[in-house]
């Protein structure tokens, strides 16, 4: 079965939000205000099938304290922030991409209540480029730079504000991954390339969009991956699934048909006719590999503000006996072949719903759409594709003209890795931290490169993590020099870091430390004379213990070692 | 001047929409082309891709090559939904503003162009409150609306109300709406029906405009028995509340939050929800609606302020007939400005309100007040600073006589002899 699929990344940047002057920091869940959306038309005059999908429904938003008016939509936004736009050519830069000319930001409607203002603000900055990763290389179609959305709140319908705005860089690989594998390679690799600039790091600040479609099926779009890890696993569900819709054959359902007055208990309940989907819909005793389209169906006709349906192959069920359900179908027109689909609800929603179910059936086994990916590696349908029809001018944002404006591309990871004199490990480390420019700093003010790495890879995070307070850059440079100078054993840093923390100044202890170091010797050895004199120069070994027992922290091992033989020498004559 | 991106696509005989590919240097976009925007370089071309984006591309050494011809325009798919005989009727009267605009692609702004009409079939709900009758009498933005189109409006108000006595809801910019329904209520002392202005912050091209709501809550207002002119407009950020004001006593205190308006010295009359609750006592319904259009736009209105010189003052208010200060505090003006002040009160009537955000004048209390008051300069009261411009505009028109005396009356709901804390 052969994969076709094409990577979407979405990175958030770190350098404030992109439409106003807030920072783009987490908010708290104050109370905020309610807002309906209604899907408009595109300046072509058509409205998107996404947006024409949702119901025009009261949505919750908590306002949280590092959030302006822009976000609430009580404000016009400026913009775009010059430093996003920057990131945004640095990251085509390093793609090979091509800025465009002039770029427009655009209004694309969204109406699940997951934007303010019913549209998120995007802009195609550059085309083309090319990512290579292990094993291969796929080429970019395109970059965006867009506002992320709120946050979803507790509740359906309820959402923060606090990541409304933030920009965030949108990349679409071409439709040429061919394995599950080479789906996470690229998108690893797209992630470290992305660290090269000013990204947002930690949770939730990059996410994976795929395309996926096998040659049976269509594209469908497979959004909120929790991580890298479940890619190919979740790539491989879909392969699965559409492997197996793909023989379903599309159905033109019958009329919706009012039943209440079959059932025995009175309920009002609406049906119709799916020519030709018997033992297509299954129930929750059906096998793996059954198309189970009553879940698709029933995930559909929820958009309309129902429970869920009932359908004919689990019944008889849910208070609907066999003797009914064979009145229904003859109601319905059923024959053998046919399935179908009841609503229990009043005329206008069951109708609504049913509609909703059947324009799914309408569409055979895998339609064009995007699906929400599940923790256990399935899919559920989230929405229709959503077309270009949903794209209009944002007005209150002139075009901005990129020609001519050339950024200065940073080093990748794999670059700052390799300046770095230190081994691959420690200095992947200190980069994929972002530790290395202070790493740079430190060494040139005199430390040694390995002390350095040691104190921010290992000494410093210990101190954080004990809640004591890191010293300052000066100070820092200052014990670095002591180590360099001979004066602090590099073995005392984390000692000299515990005091410095209390508030005690840096430890002294350099010309008097190789005057006690002699001293110590010279009696140890004198303690242990018959030990000394049994094992000749062979005592080092054994002694060196009991030294560095005393003096751990304080002087370099090797001075230990260095000063041990010369007076053992000295003492055996 | 035709812009180079203009013959550019004239020479390839290229035309809006037409579907084309644009090649330079090795790289080449196709798309759709789209109306140039007034902020775009002047050799750039803009086109809509497939996947809806537009973006600028510049002609400069460029290749065209015409790919298809635009597709002919859609029908335009007037929404006719039948009339529902049972709800009942009302007029919506369009006079431009954001709640009637749409963008204009030419300019990429937004624009008052889009009839009465074209606002109705937008927002579903009205249909639901009553049977629509939709006209559009202007296209202005608020901005660019004159006494002599207040005038107009209230006579076109007053003939709707003697053709069929129903209510009318008015579409009007947010800027200056608080004037025009301050001079809808001075020309039209007695309704037979509500008059119920309503706009949006939000243009209705966009998913979140405030405009459903507003003119939803201004037709369910419209439908009562107020009658006085109102504002309504959204009572807080949130989509659930329309607030009813007090057409003379309502001020646009923010620039653009939904709920931008506000009555400072009271003035909310209600509000509606699902259904309007009035909670202030207002003018019912007259039998018939009286008209006395018309404004003697021959007035000035001064903000004093510390640096203001005699020098400022008589600038602003040489030959007019009127003049409305917004004073400080309880109505003052400076010092050494009385004479100035007391030389124009000789030929025209110099009323004082506050300019603070609420409160009335009092030229009682300090003795630069009093020494105002001596030079024949009239108090408004509580009475907006802009509500009193209006007001004095029509008295110099319709009451030449009595204009100073006017200006210390209650006519319509303006002045009021008592506040409250909330
Ligand atoms: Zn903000």
């Amino acid at each position: 079965m052969t994969l076709t699929a094409g990577l979407e990344v979405h990175q958030q940047l770190d350098c404030g939000k992109l439409f106003c002057s807030c920072p783009a920091a987490d908010g708290s869940p104050d109370p905020g205000f309610s807002r309906r959306l209604h899907a408009t038309a595109s300046e072509m005059g058509q409205v998107d099938a996404a947006a024409a999908a949702e119901n025009v429904r009261d949505f919750g938003y908590h306002q949280g304290d590092g959030n302006c008016l822009v976000e609430a939509d009580e404000e016009p936004p400026r913009g775009p922030n010059p430093e996003a736009v920057e990131v945004a050519l640095q990251v085509a830069g390093l793609l090979g991409a091509q800025p465009l000319e002039e770029i427009h930001f655009m209004r694309k409607v969204v109406v699940d209540g997951s934007n303010t203002t019913g549209f998120q603000r995007t802009a195609l900055v550059a085309t083309g480029g090319r990512l290579d990763y292990d094993g291969g290389s796929v080429d970019i179609e395109q970059l965006c730079l867009e506002e992320d959305s709120c946050r979803r709140g507790e509740g359906e319908d309820e959402f923060l504000l606090d990541r409304l705005g933030v920009p965030l860089l949108e990349i679409s690989t071409a439709p040429q991954l061919h394995s599950p594998e080479a789906v996470q390679a690229a998108a690893r690799t797209m992630g470290l390339l992305l660290r090269a600039c000013r990204v947002r790091r930690g949770l939730g600040t990059i996410r994976q969009d795929l395309n996926v479609s096998i040659p049976q099926g269509v594209r469908v779009e497979l959004k909120g991956f929790q991580d890298l890890g479940t890619m190919p696993q979740v790539v491989e569900r879909e392969m699965e699934r559409q492997a197996i819709l793909a023989t379903v054959e599309a159905c033109e359902p019958g009329p919706a048909i009012e039943i209440t007055a079959l059932l025995k208990k009175s309920r009002e309940a609406w049906g119709c006719r799916l020519p030709g989907w018997a033992s297509l819909l299954g129930s929750p005793e059906s096998p793996a590999d059954h198309p189970r389209l009553g879940r698709e169906l029933a995930d559909h006709a929820r958009r309309a503000g129902v429970a869920g349906l009932l359908q004919s192959d689990e019944l008889p069920a849910h208070g609907v006996s066999a003797e009914e359900a064979a009145v229904i179908a003859t109601e319905l027109d059923c024959r053998k072949v046919d399935a179908f689909i009841l609503v229990f609800e009043k005329k206008t929603l069951a109708k609504a719903a049913l509609a909703r179910a059947c324009n799914r059936a309408r569409q055979g086994g895998v339609p064009h759409e995007v699906r929400r990916v599940l923790a256990e590696g399935g899919s559920r349908y989230l929405r229709p594709m959503p077309g270009a029809a949903r794209m209009y001018p944002e007005t209150d944002i002139s075009p901005l003209r990129l020609a001519g404006n050339a950024v200065e591309l940073p080093p990748t990871l794999a670059e700052r890795i390799a300046v770095l004199p230190l081994g691959a490990q420690q200095a992947g480390q200190l980069v994929r931290a972002r530790l290395d420019a202070r790493f740079h700093a430190l060494v040139a003010a005199g430390g040694p490169p390995k002390t350095v790495a040691r104190l921010l890879l290992h000494q410093l995070p210990e101190l954080r993590k004990a809640r004591l307070p890191a010293p300052s850059e000066a100070v820092l440079g200052e014990l670095l020099a002591a180590v360099a100078d001979g004066k602090l054993a590099k073995e005392g840093v984390e000692d000299a870091l515990a005091a410095l923390a209390r508030g005690e100044a840096l430890p002294e202890q350099a010309a008097s430390g190789a005057g006690e170091l002699d001293a110590f010797i010279e009696q140890l050895l004198a303690e242990r004379k018959d030990f000394v004199q049994q094992r000749g120069m062979e005592a080092v070994g054994p002694l060196m213990g009991t030294v560095m027992g005393e003096f751990r922290g304080r002087v370099d091992g090797a001075l230990v070692s260095e000063r041990l033989r010369v007076k053992l020498g000295e003492f055996l004559g | 001047m035709p812009t180079s991106a203009e013959q550019f696509l004239k020479a390839h005989d290229a035309r809006l929409h037409d579907h084309v590919r644009i090649s330079a240097g090795g790289r080449s976009h196709e798309g759709r082309v789209m109306p140039a925007h007034r902020f775009s370089g002047d050799h750039i071309v803009v086109l809509k891709l497939a996947n809806g984006y537009n973006i600028g591309v510049s002609c400069e050494g460029a290749e065209l090559e015409l790919l298809e011809r635009a597709p002919a325009a859609p029908e335009a798919t007037a929404a006719d939904a039948p009339l529902p005989s049972d709800l009942p009727p009302l007029t919506v009267l369009g006079t431009g503003g954001t709640i009637a605009s749409y963008v204009d692609y030419q300019t990429g702004a937004v624009h008052p162009a889009k009839s009465a009409e074209e606002i109705v079939a937008a927002v579903t709900s009205l249909a639901e409150i009553a049977n629509i009758h939709a006209e559009a009498l202007l296209s202005l933005a608020s901005e660019d609306l004159r006494p002599d189109d207040w005038s107009a409006i209230a006579k076109r108000v007053s003939e709707l109300h003697a053709e069929d006595g129903t209510g009318v809801v008015i579409g009007h910019g947010t800027d200056t709406m608080a004037y025009t329904a301050a001079a809808l209520a001075f020309q039209l002392p007695a309704l037979r029906a509500p008059v119920v202005l309503t706009g949006s912050q939000r243009s209705s091209d966009r998913p979140s405009s405030d405009a459903h709501l507003n003119l939803a809550g201004a037709a369910r207002a419209a439908l009562t028995d107020l009658g006085e002119v109102a504002i309504a407009m959204h009572a807080s950020s949130s989509d659930d509340i329309v607030a009813i004001w007090r057409g003379t006593r309502a001020r646009k205190a923010h620039s653009s939050r939904r709920d931008a308006f506000t009555a400072p010295n009271g003035g909310r009359l209600g509000s509606v929800g699902d259904a309007v609750n009035f909670d202030a006592e207002y003018r019912p319904v007259a039998n018939e609606t009286r008209l006395e259009a018309g404004f003697d736009p021959d007035v000035a209105l001064v903000w004093s302020h510390p640096a203001l010189t005699a020098g400022d003052w008589e600038a602003a208010t040489a030959g007019k007939r009127g003049v409305v200060v917004a004073g400080t505090g309880l109505g003052h003006i400076g010092s050494h400005l009385h004479a100035a002040v007391r030389a124009t009160a000789r030929d025209a009537v110099v009323a004082m309100t506050t300019q603070c955000l609420g409160g009335s004048t009092n030229l009682n209390v300090y003795r630069n007040g009093r020494e105002l008051g001596e030079a024949e300069v009239v108090e408004a009261g509580d009475t907006l600073p802009e509500t009193a411009l209006v007001k004095l505009m029509w008295l110099l028109k319709h009451r030449p006589d009595s204009v100073a005396a006017g200006m210390g009356e209650n006519l319509v709901g303006e002045l009021g002899s008592r506040r409250f804390l909330d």
